[in-house]
């Protein structure tokens, strides 16, 4: 691959060092196809530049799902607080009365260990995906 | 149309929403959503190649950075910053839905030349601006994405490396591979316009 090519993308763009820029300036004085490339390499670079605007109610559906979502995390957390909160208080009542046969208090046990068991799996699995992902140190999830 | 492109520099009323976003206020942030909408939803489309799931993955980056929003840095450029957050979104969202992750790596390889062409001929800006787009997506994901960054976004070298998260001079080095192979997808099809 051609140094001066790949300078000739930075003259393009603007980034080039005073040295470097000085290189092109005198590649570009001596060599035809070059400045070609550079004018070919403007011309694509001013037709393609900004990104398509959104009309005003786009942005506003966007902006609401945004909103929806964001309010839902908290949701979620009460939902899942409540919901621990009622199954602890359940499961204690639950397996210290005596009014339920040691068979379905056997059957709940099976249930809330199953429960348990999966859950775990669960977050260990997210865990492992997370691990292995080389942008989660960006975000924790 | 087209909104413009580079925004290095963060308005003093941009810096105030996301210190009051630090402090929790989601009102401050709708008006960080509605400033990034536009080029979030285009880059992510660049990175998954699917308009239903560029939204998704959108939408999920700016729930993401309202979250992470304490750790970012007021002073520094908050593009770069949450360019790296819908990269992940849109990871997360294409691994969801079952699809292949975008390639990461084999940005750099050497291109062969690329023909010559004309970019302006018998073209009008919007017919060449539609040709580079539909071309782009014949491209390597590496190559299509720093296309759409430093093309459609308008984004300093120093703004891509930091998207990226890779130095300066591999950013020159892929977008001038990424050009060279955007030629040669584009010239048979100027040909046609011809």
């Amino acid at each position: 691959m051609s140094e001066i090519r790949i300078l000739l993308t930075g003259y393009a763009d603007g980034e080039l060092g005073p040295e470097d820029r000085a290189r092109v300036e005198e590649a570009l004085a001596k060599d035809p196809e070059l400045r070609k490339e550079l004018a070919e390499m403007r011309k694509l670079k001013e037709a393609t530049l900004g990104v398509d605007a959104l009309a005003d109610a786009e942005v506003e559906a966007f902006w609401g799902t945004v909103y929806n979502r964001l309010e839902r995390r908290t949701a979620w957390i009460l939902l899942l607080a409540g919901t621990a909160g009622v199954a602890g208080a359940g499961c204690y009542l639950f397996f210290t009365h005596e009014w339920a046969h040691w068979s379905v208090k056997l059957a709940g046990a099976s249930g809330l260990l199953g429960t348990i068991v999966l859950v775990w799996s669960v977050w260990r699995e997210r865990r492992r995906a997370m691990a292995h992902d080389r942008y989660a140190r960006e975000v924790r999830r | 149309m087209a909104a413009a492109g580079r925004t290095e520099v963060v308005s003093a009323d941009e810096q105030r929403a996301i210190a009051r976003c630090q402090r929790g206020d989601r009102e401050a942030f709708e008006l960080i959503v509605r400033l990034y909408t536009a080029r979030a939803l285009a880059a992510a489309k660049a990175v998954v190649r699917d308009g239903a799931l560029a939204e998704d993955a959108a939408q999920d980056a700016f729930v993401r950075a309202f979250r992470a929003i304490r750790r970012f840095r007021i002073g520094e450029p908050f593009y770069p910053w949450l360019y790296r957050i819908l990269r992940n979104s849109c990871l997360t969202t294409l691994k969801r839905h079952g699809k292949p992750p975008p390639s990461l790596d084999a940005g750099n390889a050497p291109p062969t030349a690329a023909p010559p062409f004309d970019p302006a001929g018998n073209l009008a800006k919007e017919e060449l601006r539609a040709l580079v787009r539909d071309a782009m997506t014949e491209l390597s994901d590496p190559h299509r994405e720093i296309l759409h960054l430093s093309h459609f976004e308008g984004l300093s070298y120093k703004e891509i490396a930091d998207c990226l998260e890779i130095p300066i001079g591999t950013v020159m080095s892929r977008l001038w591979a990424a050009r060279q192979a955007l030629k040669k997808v584009l010239a048979p099809r100027m040909a046609g316009h011809e």
